[in-house]
């Protein structure tokens, strides 16, 4: 999981097992500025983190990102 | 191509769509031969699901003829005819690999809303707005299905579309219903909706090896149909209380099980009923929870309360203290219909299980808005629709 990460550019993520072999957890550290009308748009950094990292486990899991 | 569209509260319309067309490499393009409007379909008509949009395609119970697939589709072929399940499911995560098929942690491009409403998200499904991810659905001449290498399975020659069309939701739903519920041998077990769900939740329990079923609506030629098949039946409108009929019934105990197949848009003979249909009308609530309240209220000390009917969002008056202090198990989910498909099919072929009995009325896709209205105002003995792209 570790090598696919770093094909994303410039993020910082610190990967641990999880436990009972249920596979790999990923964190990463984000500062940011908080803004609340970001964030109601769901276009805040944290939002879009959570997205960014969905993605990366729809792809390693599953070989593509999810799309209707 | 000509697709069964949401237009709004009450209106659906049969427009023109762009075609399907392969996104992903393990997509597969299918040419719909029979699909089918569902109960939960309504709960959409009705306006009661958030994130619908205008021009949507609905439907999530279809099967037909693949005609595409992609390049790593290596399970199927043109041709090949196939039932789809209504949850899209990708087979590797820690949800699929527990047979939470319908929790699939991959398939839900719109996670973040679900989130929101649910705390964490659900699988995609198709034609189910976009809090299940904006998945076009298949009440439509063709449909686009993704993780075609997990989820379709292959019918043989023999079978025509009406035996094998309900594996894709309503067949299994109702077995996981009465699955849950841990039949014994002695059990009775009360169904609540005697719609499609409720029908195959009953038939499963018979199966599962209950002792009595009771089967509880106010549509007389529903109740028949159960009792067709072996149920006994409660017309709640004709009854002075449902949770007390079922103790008369019991010896005075309750019914071991209960199983809600009614959902969110339930109905109730008493002026509950317009609290809660003033409340949901002006969204201060989102669902109507007459058949669940009454099924908690009704179960045995210690019994089990398995909930297939589909809810939504926030009730009012739930019996938390029934639920509590009588030690009763809440069982639930959409159902993980890739777990069900092969047994069921098995019970199909065996002829243990026909599932046509339900369908009442076929219609062609073009006819989809009189459909709707049909099967909502259960007019004309409606109980299934199955519509012919």
């Amino acid at each position: 999981v570790a090598s696919r990460w770093n094909e994303l550019p410039e993020r910082e993520a610190r990967f641990s097992a999880a436990p009972g072999d249920q596979g790999t957890e990923i964190v990463v550290e984000l500062e940011y500025t908080p803004d609340p009308i970001a964030k109601l748009r769901g276009e805040d950094p944290p939002t879009k983190l959570a997205d960014e990292l969905r993605r990366f486990k729809q792809l390693v899991e599953t070989g593509e990102v999810a799309r209707a | 191509v000509k697709a069964v569209c949401w237009m709004g509260r009450n209106s659906v319309e049969v427009a023109d769509v762009p075609e399907p067309r392969i996104v992903n490499d393990r997509d597969a393009i299918v040419r719909i031969t029979s699909t089918a409007i569902c109960g939960s379909d309504l709960h959409l008509y009705d306006g009661y699901v958030p994130t619908m949009k205008r021009g949507d395609v609905l439907g999530h119970e279809f099967m037909g003829e693949v005609v595409e697939v992609g390049k790593s589709v290596r399970n199927l072929e043109p041709g090949d005819r196939v039932v789809v399940p209504f949850p899209i499911a990708c087979g590797s995560c820690n949800a699929c690999s527990r047979d939470l098929w319908s929790l699939c942690e991959n398939t839900n491009p719109n996670a973040h809303l679900a989130e929101k409403l649910w705390g964490h998200s659900t699988a995609g499904i198709f034609g189910y707005s976009h809090l299940t991810g904006g998945y076009a659905g298949g009440q439509a001449e063709y449909a686009r299905v993704p993780m075609a290498d997990v989820g379709p399975i292959r019918i043989e020659e023999g079978l025509a579309d009406e035996q094998v069309l309900f594996l894709s939701d309503i067949l299994p739903t109702g077995w996981m219903g009465a699955e849950m519920c841990d039949i014994g041998p002695d059990d009775v077990v009360a169904v609540w909706g005697a719609g499609p769900v409720g029908q195959f939740a009953a038939l499963s329990a018979m199966l599962l090896g209950a002792a009595r079923v009771i089967v509880i609506d106010r549509f007389e030629y529903r109740l028949r149909l159960a009792r067709e098949r072996g149920a006994e039946t409660v017309n709640y409108e004709e009854v002075d209380g449902v949770p007390e009929t079922l103790k008369e019934l019991t010896g005075g105990r309750g019914p071991d099980a209960c199983i809600d197949a009614v959902g969110l848009e339930a109905h109730f003979p008493g002026p509950l009923y317009a609290y809660d249909r003033v409340k949901q009308a002006a969204r201060l609530e989102s669902e109507r929870a007459f058949a669940l309240r009454e099924a908690i209220m009704a179960c045995r000390n210690g019994g089990v309360v398995s909930i297939v009917g589909v809810y939504g969002g926030l009730v009012d008056k739930f019996p938390i203290g029934s639920l509590m202090n009588r030690s009763l198990t809440v069982r639930t989910g959409q159902c993980h219909v890739h777990k069900y498909l092969r047994p069921l099919l098995a019970r199909i072929q065996a002829g243990e299980i026909d599932p046509t009995f339900i369908v009442t009325h076929r219609l062609p896709l073009e006819e989809a808005p009189r459909a709707y209205e049909l099967f909502k105002q259960k007019r004309d003995g409606c109980v299934k629709v199955v519509l012919k792209p």
